[in-house]
């Protein structure tokens, strides 16, 4: 009768213990070898061990604990090398107007920048403009015959603005002028 | 690290000879908080794993789970790449990966469910028998309970709305997903300018910590901020030479829109209508005209601003003689509700008894009751629908050779035979809706003509600036002639 896999794992089977033993010796002598080297070879490239006991890596194996398959096997320095580790920073790029130059950022094809020829009757330039329909939150200021939008009303009471110079009319008349970009 | 820039361009960009960074020079913001996506690390950093053959040809690419990541006292990022590998199966074989380091600034890589007005579905994912979803066997996606939405899977990113000819440039665009920090995150893309908020939340809650050291010195007297959770996120340091911004700072009280029944004291509004300097506040209520209404008509007068009603809508639930509590739905679903308590609509007319059926004003038949608004609103034209609706309960006895041995109840729809409405300032009665001006309808007369009635009654207003200024106030069992008598 063939042995069923619990009584094989028992060890009291002495040919298939002696086949896995030799298994695993190989394998344990192979992944020392490859722990003096850091786990690459000339090209750097890395070979990654799998834990016998959980088919993990063995990046958290431990390794001090006297019965452990790898006690002796490979130092800790030796096992940290089995993570790939980024040890460069990220770049620092400047910021400044000098990023603007080198890469061109400016949209130019899917930008329309528009200016009104004129402004509507009643609205001249600095004016804060509000619409007449009271669940319209939304708040514009008109510079360079431009409306800019407040992004929200923190940026209206954020900014120092003169508020006598708000001014209310219907969004039909309010959108007569080009839209600009977000007040910041 | 590779980089995607030319050489040349890498040359003139790259800052160089800094070992040290100043993490307050605002220039390198961008920065900090530096790299993390290790498990107890930057919640927005993630490691992306792009998994190549050795011809280098793309097999797929995974985002590398936080626990295989680690973080080391130098700020060196360590991946665990043979656990990684193996937990997404590649157990064996030679391959080629490509780590890319990112920081997420808007969007995610994980989807997201949402419903069919685009607002997200929080909620922790169960679809198991007694779970929060159910997945149909053609994929379509609900939630359980009464109330049954469908949700859709999005992808939580953005999208691209066009492509330039050159192909040089993308405009993005968002999705219709209501929330505020995909919103957000998406506007703050485009901005040099970044504002912080607090928002009074548990992490970024926000106190002036009375100056230390000084006599009788109060927090009013502070300008030093601590965060009041010391476990929260804390200050990041490109904080430093930003702008600190109080908002209303300068508002020592605040009255919020008044509910008519907000305050205990306000007493289910006021006596009559009232316009106040807010053009939006805007709370429709009617109550008992006692002037007009004929004396003895109610026996419970001191209800007649329908302050328990009132109450009901606005906790939204009750808890019952046993304790239990029951939920009080919104306005519109009260309507409804209120149509169907004939027939089977036992549970319904339970409901109401049990609830708004406890407050109502007890009236006689054939007596004129005059009801009036007391709404708070803006002063402007207006036209006031009233709508009433209801049941009579009438007792149908069984007989056996003429002698009555046994009964139950009928339960009718109230119309105009048991409720007259009159209009003697104009305005016009269709039934038991009357609808007017303000000079016309802002009160309504009608007089109960038959007992065991059940009154749910709707007053809607509509100002001159057209439906999407309209509100209306529904009190379910606001009157019965079902228990008072004249003997009483």
């Amino acid at each position: 009768m063939p042995y069923t896999k619990t009584e094989l794992e028992s060890g009291n089977v002495e040919f298939y213990d002696k086949f896995v033993n030799k298994l695993r010796r190989t394998y344990l002598n192979k992944l020392a070898g490859h722990a003096t080297s850091s786990f690459r070879d000339k090209f750097n490239v890395l070979y990654s061990y799998e834990d016998i006991n959980t088919g993990d890596g063995i990046e958290d194996v431990n390794i001090d604990i006297p019965t452990s398959l790898y006690n002796g096997l490979m130092t800790k320095e030796q096992q940290k090398k089995q993570s790939v580790t980024s040890e460069n920073e990220v770049p620092l790029y400047t910021q400044e107007i000098l990023l603007d130059k080198v890469i061109d950022r400016e949209f130019s094809e899917l930008k329309e920048v528009k200016f009104a020829d004129e402004l509507p009757k009643g609205i001249v330039n600095g004016d804060l403009l509000s619409t007449t329909d009271p669940n319209d939150s939304r708040k514009w200021l008109v510079e360079n015959n431009q409306r800019r939008r407040f992004a929200d009303l923190s940026s209206l009471f954020a900014g120092e603005f003169n508020f006598a110079k708000f001014k209310i009319f219907d969004f039909k008349i309010i959108k007569r002028i080009p839209e600009g970009e977000l007040v910041d | 690290m590779k980089n995607k820039l030319t050489e040349k361009d890498l040359e003139l960009l790259q800052v160089k000879g800094k070992k040290e960074i100043d993490p307050t020079n605002p220039e390198f913001a961008y920065l900090f908080p530096r790299f993390d996506a290790s498990v107890e690390g930057n919640e927005r950093d993630y490691v992306e794993a792009h998994i190549f053959d050795t011809n280098e040809n793309f097999l797929e690419s995974a985002v590398v789970n936080r626990e295989y990541i680690d973080k080391d006292i130098n700020n060196f990022i360590k991946i665990k790449t043979g656990t990684f590998l193996r937990k997404i199966g590649y157990d064996r074989g030679r391959y080629v990966v490509k780590y890319n380091f990112f920081r997420k600034m808007a969007g995610d890589h994980k989807p997201i469910l949402v419903d069919v007005g685009g607002n997200i579905f929080n909620e922790l994912i169960d679809s198991g028998p007694d779970g929060n979803v159910t997945i149909q066997s053609d994929g379509r996606i609900f939630t359980t309970g009464d109330n049954k939405k469908e949700l859709f899977l999005r992808e939580n990113k953005y999208f691209i709305h066009e492509i330039s000819e050159s192909r040089k440039e993308v405009r993005l665009a968002n999705q219709q997903i209501k929330s505020d920090k995909y919103l957000r995150d998406f506007f703050n893309l485009q901005k040099e300018k970044k504002r912080i908020g607090s928002v009074g939340e548990i992490d970024s809650h926000l106190v002036f910590e009375a100056p230390v050291g000084t006599p009788d010195a109060t927090k009013a007297d502070s300008n030093t901020l601590v965060l009041a959770n010391p476990n929260g996120n804390e200050f990041p340091k490109h904080l430093v030479g930003g702008i600190f911004e109080v908002s209303n700072a300068f508002i020592t009280s605040f009255e919020p829109a008044k509910v008519q029944l907000d305050d205990p004291g306000f007493g289910g509004g006021p006596d009559t209508e009232v316009h106040p300097e807010d053009p939006d506040v805007f709370v429709p209520s009617f109550l008992l005209n006692t002037d007009d209404t004929e004396d003895g008509a109610i026996k419970n007068v001191a209800n007649r601003k329908f302050v328990q009603h009132k109450n009901l809508i606005k906790a939204g639930m009750m808890k019952n003689n046993k304790g239990e509590t029951i939920q009080i739905p919104g306005t519109d679903e009260l309507i409804e509700i209120s149509k169907t308590q004939l027939g089977d609509g036992k549970d319904v007319r339970d409901f109401l008894a049990d609830t708004f059926g406890k407050y109502s004003l007890k009236a006689l038949k054939n007596y004129k009751i005059t009801l009036s608004s007391n709404s708070i609103l803006r002063d402007v034209g207006r036209k006031y629908r009233w709508l009433i609706q209801g049941v009579e309960r009438t007792r149908d006895h069984e007989t056996t050779l003429g002698v009555k041995h046994s009964y139950h109840w009928d339960w009718t729809r109230l119309s105009k035979s048991q409720v007259l409405i009159e209009n003697p300032n104009g305005g016009t009665v269709n039934g038991l809706e009357f609808t007017g001006t303000q000079d016309q309808a802002k009160d309504i007369t009608f007089t109960i003509l038959a007992k065991g009635c059940y009154l749910d009654i709707l007053l809607e207003i509509e100002l001159e600036a057209g439906e999407r200024f309209t509100e209306k106030i529904f009190l379910p069992r606001a009157i019965t002639t079902q228990a008072y008598h004249p003997s009483d």
